[in-house]
């Protein structure tokens, strides 16, 4: 190696030093009169819209329990962060939130796998996570007491939706698609065997991978299966393209899918095609329904089933902060003590393995571009 | 599905067909482009991407009822290609003639890159509708019913072809690419400007992934900016299947790949149909080292 | 081997002690983790610049070596509570068997075909990786992967993962070098220029490519150990092709065909978008612009050197060692007029 070369290289690894303790600086500075909340998601790529609702929903909580005085004194301060939906970035940024000691609890992380590649990071910093999305209940099942859960597993909607298909309409024959992932073949699966358990029969049991944007060969299975019924473990992005070239290649039948497909996009996506979808929902209150309108006042639109629990878990944090303490483990403490806590989604507690209680179930359907409430 | 119907296959044939067409498409102009400068162009996938997004945008100022505005469309995609295609040679390729190879290569991933994140920022990262108002509905071929879409595709996609074809062998520019391409130096020496046909190869092989783009974006009724990576390792694939440098193979290959996938899906898994495309193109350059369409012309990277 | 060309390349010690003091000067965790991060990525890209750089061959499947070594430790430590001193090991060389079998056949491709190959193979790995339930438990991932320990010492902490990195990092390199320097090495060298030229004067060119070529996956295998053990979280992402398309341009941006490169450009590259992390949506477009930058006031890379470039581009140079900097015409052309390339490179 030549003097030029080590003296590049000298100045290069000096450079990128000098950049990176910039960054760090930045990271420094707890205050003490804030209680200060990792809100972490997609906050690019294609799942960017789920990300921002956490941030709204937790953010529309803070400035309201702000407004009210704070927890006792303190101030509720919402972070976000991205982990691009992606699992290495997850266990990046889980330890970058982990080792800032003015951050005391954390919420998010979309989907099943990126809760699965942090929760263990979480634990070891001591930090307190709260699901509001992913649905695998497994989660909850880990015997990790750092982990707690707001939104509802996705055993229970597709229970209902199953019981509903066959039970109520009367539809035996079923065909379904699912997304391969820890998310889609989790609920596929309580589906699938609440619907045969229920005497009804799978007709085409389709499983697709992440990115699918073509579904041809499964649309002309489809077609050929003599489905009374289609139902889709699908986010909105995946479950609106699939309806639209289904009905583009002429398929006719009753589609009902997961409540992940609940979002604005999902009708903007599918266009006419995907009226009359759908999906069963855990049953909202008149809290929630509160939350929903000042949402709609104050972006214009209406919001996701996330927003709502991104808002109950702020609130529940605030509160396990007020019982518990200010600290991490206060707050974990806290949490663990939360019994039928007045929040966005109603009253809320924890089961024993930190998971909150859901038990009662609507329908939505898709009308007008719109999701309604739908009685059978 | 157990039993194998007629209508049920000329409905999976004819669907392998028209996504093998817009493969064919990306194929033939990442095999043109390589043709003449024996470059991979690791960004053609976003020039796809880029005119559809384009496209997206100036649909309402098209407010034209059926066939025409499909036909515009295909126009305004065509141009559109073009013009980025040349815009990306004379920025990212031309001024890396000199350097190796894999500068010019990682330029082109660096461009990928940027473009990428580019439209995800202009547009937004979620996935938007595209619809034409051309809606040609359904075709009853024989006891099958498919769509007429699907059809529509792979004939533009064979007209699309066939024009590249004349223009090769008709025109003066046309004789200039094919001697660029078979021999860069001799083509040279013999009077030809190669570093214009390189610039047009450009602009007549980004024109076609332009092309691609609005087709798929129609077909799928989406636009998206990751849409690039896909087709560009399809069309990659394609490529190298049919030869890289072999045009004709590469738009072959890229109907054989669509047809193959709809089949694999359909008849193995879906889960796996990727896993033994890729397997069986192992086998194929196991086998014959240039391609299944190939003939042995001297590679130089 | 070094007797005989001894000033080629100086150890870079003050580096070495620079990169061992560093963390334990700046005391944060998060920088910590980025060096850790950075140390694995640097292994990955002194490893496959062994096949990209001294070979000439565009590998697109190296990541897809990475997973074989953390899914092999993965599947070991869970199931048969292996330790980190067999897991390790029996990574590097099931991912340097799997790159020696494949290697064999495919080794006469030249250019895209070998380059195709490589993708295919790494896209079926991690295909594999993510649909054989049963085995890998597919998209849910491998949770649960015990800390690496040595004799009794537990790497825990981000720190102590990071000097596992750097040690691997040092063998990497070391071993790596005096295979450059060897009858090996140049007899692969040799091989990049022309493979024609250098098997009719006697080199077993698939012979050196498959050993370049394994050798690499054993690194990316070694690495991938590392990774499991670190995260002790294993899933298909990290695997992908987007991973070795960053690691290509690891090395192409440090300087391929060097020994320092691939570890400046793996370094840079690492921090880059942590360092870019506020401009939000725009820090990957200027990640991809950066990238452009660089190559197009350093094609040859950061530090690259002009002369080990000759010939890289397939042309046959004229001779082992090119004498000019800028790339060598071969023989034929320097009868003849500067090629168009060449001709718009000068201007």
């Amino acid at each position: 190696m030549n003097i030029v070369r080590s003296r590049l290289l000298a100045l290069v690894l000096a450079a990128a030093f000098i950049l990176v303790g910039c960054d760090i600086g930045g990271l420094a500075g707890a205050g003490g009169d804030q209680i200060k909340i990792a809100v972490v998601g997609p906050m690019s790529g294609d799942a960017a819209t789920y990300g921002q609702d956490f941030v709204r929903g937790a953010q529309m909580a803070a400035e309201k329990i702000n407004a009210a005085g704070g927890v006792d004194g303190k101030e509720i301060v919402i972070e976000q962060f991205d982990d691009r939906n992606d699992t290495t970035e997850t266990a990046n940024i889980a330890q970058r939130i982990g080792s800032d000691s003015s951050i005391l609890a954390s919420m998010g992380h979309f989907t099943s796998s990126t809760v699965y590649a942090a929760m263990p990071i979480y634990k070891a910093n001591g930090l307190p996570l709260v699901v509001i999305s992913a649905s695998d209940p497994k989660i909850t099942q880990q015997g990790n007491e750092w982990v707690f859960r707001v939104s509802p597993t996705n055993d229970l909607g597709a229970q209902a939706t199953a019981d509903l298909l066959v039970q109520q309409l009367g539809l035996t024959r079923i065909a379904t698609f699912y997304l391969n992932t820890d998310f889609g073949k989790s609920e596929h699966q309580y589906f699938v065997e609440r619907v045969q358990q229920n005497g009804g029969t799978i007709v085409l049991d389709e499983p697709y991978q992440p990115d699918t944007k073509d579904f041809t060969s499964g649309i002309i299975k489809l077609k050929n299966a003599g489905a009374e019924a289609v139902y889709l473990s699908s986010y909105y992005n995946d479950a609106a393209l699939l309806i639209k070239q289904a009905v583009a290649s002429g398929v006719q039948t009753r589609w009902f899918a997961s409540a992940a497909i609940i979002s604005n996009q999902f009708p903007e996506v599918g266009g006419e095609a995907v009226e009359g979808v759908i999906t069963a929902r855990v049953a909202q209150g008149e809290n929630w329904e509160a939350v929903a309108a000042e949402y709609r006042q104050k972006y214009g639109a209406e919001p996701t089933p996330f927003v709502i629990y991104a808002y109950a878990a702020t609130q529940a944090i605030a509160e396990a902060a007020r019982q518990g303490g200010a600290t991490r483990d206060g707050i974990r403490q806290g949490l663990e003590a939360i019994e039928n806590l007045d929040t966005a989604i109603g009253p809320l507690s924890f089961d024993q393995n930190r998971q909150a209680i859901y038990t009662e179930f609507e329908f939505l359907i898709v009308q007008d571009g719109q999701f309604k409430p739908w009685t059978p | 599905m157990d039993s194998v119907t007629i209508p049920v296959l000329v409905d999976q044939l004819v669907s392998g067909l028209a996504i093998g067409g817009v493969y064919g498409l990306v194929a033939l102009g990442f095999a043109l482009i390589f043709g003449v400068l024996r470059v991979a162009q690791f960004a053609h996938g976003e020039v796809y991407m880029l005119v559809a997004f384009l496209v997206l945008t100036a649909l309402p100022a098209l407010p034209l009822g059926g066939f025409s505005q499909f036909g515009l469309v295909l126009v305004l995609a065509l141009f559109l290609g073009a013009a980025i295609g040349l815009a990306v040679e004379r920025v990212v390729f031309r001024p890396l003639m000199a350097a190796p190879h894999i500068a010019a290569i990682i330029s082109a991933i660096g461009l990928s890159i940027a473009l990428q994140y580019l439209a995800a920022f202009l547009w937004g990262a979620e996935l938007h509708p595209f619809v034409l108002n051309w809606a040609p509905g359904n075709l009853t071929l024989g006891p099958a019913t498919i769509p007429a879409f699907k059809v529509v595709i792979f004939v533009t996609a064979l007209a699309l072809l066939a024009g590249l074809q004349l223009v090769l062998r008709r025109t003066q520019l046309g004789r200039a690419i094919r001697a660029t391409a078979s021999d860069p130096e001799t083509a040279r020496l013999m009077g030809i400007n190669t570093i214009r046909i390189i610039a047009a190869a450009f602009a007549v092989g980004s024109a076609f992934a332009g092309a691609a783009g609005v087709l798929v974006a129609a077909l799928y009724g989406v636009v998206y900016s990751s849409m690039g990576i896909a087709a560009l390792v399809k069309g990659y694939t394609a490529t190298v299947i049919g030869g890289v440098g072999n045009l004709v193979g590469a738009v072959i290959s890229g109907l054989l790949l669509g047809v193959f996938e709809v089949l694999l899906e359909s008849y193995v898994s879906p889960k796996w149909s990727d896993a033994i495309i890729f397997a069986l193109l192992i086998g194929v350059l196991v086998l014959r080292p240039q391609g299944l369409l190939g003939r042995a012309i001297p590679e130089r990277l | 081997m070094r007797r005989w060309r001894p000033t080629r390349i100086r150890p870079g010690w003050p580096f070495l002690v620079l990169a061992i003091l560093l963390p334990l000067l700046v005391q944060n965790p998060f920088l910590h983790r980025l060096l850790a991060v950075a140390a694995l990525e640097a292994v990955l890209a002194v490893s496959l610049n062994l096949v990209l750089g001294y070979g000439g061959l565009i590998s697109l499947g190296h990541a897809g070596f990475y997973g074989i070594g953390a899914y092999v430790t993965a599947l070991l430590a869970l199931h048969l509570g292996a330790p980190f001193l067999v897991t390790l090991p029996v990574a590097a060389l099931a991912a340097a068997i799997t790159g020696w079998i494949f290697a064999r056949p495919i080794l006469h491709l030249r250019g895209h075909y070998f380059a195709m190959a490589t993708l295919a193979l790494g896209e079926i790995l991690v295909l594999v990786a993510y649909n054989w339930d049963a085995v890998t438990r597919g998209p849910s991932g491998l949770p649960g992967i015990p800390r690496a320990e040595l004799f009794g010492w537990v790497a825990t902490t981000h720190r102590d993962n990071y000097y596992l990195g750097l040690a691997l990092l040092v063998l990497a390199i070391v071993v790596i070098r005096r295979f450059v320097d060897s009858p090996f090495g140049l007899s692969l060298i040799a091989t990049r220029g022309d493979d024609q030229a250098a098997a009719s004067i006697g080199t077993d060119v698939a012979g050196v490519r498959t050993m370049a070529f394994a050798l690499a996956a054993f690194f990316a295998g070694a690495a991938g150990a590392l990774y499991a053990h670190y995260i002790t979280f294993v899933s298909v992402e990290p695997f992908q092709l987007t991973h070795t398309i960053a690691l290509l341009a690891m090395v192409a941006v440090g300087g391929i065909a060097t020994i320092p490169g691939p570890i400046v450009g793996a370094v840079l590259l690492t921090l880059l978008p942590e360092v870019l992390r506020g401009l939000a949506d725009l820090r990957m477009v200027l990640y991809g612009v950066l990238l452009m930058l660089v190559i197009w006031l350093r094609p040859q890379g950061l530090l690259g050197q002009g002369r080990l470039f000759a010939g890289w581009r397939g042309r046959p140079p004229a001779s082992l060692v090119p004498q000019r900097v800028s790339a060598e015409p071969n023989a034929e052309e320097r009868r003849t007029q500067p090629s168009p390339r060449e001709e718009a490179g000068a201007r």
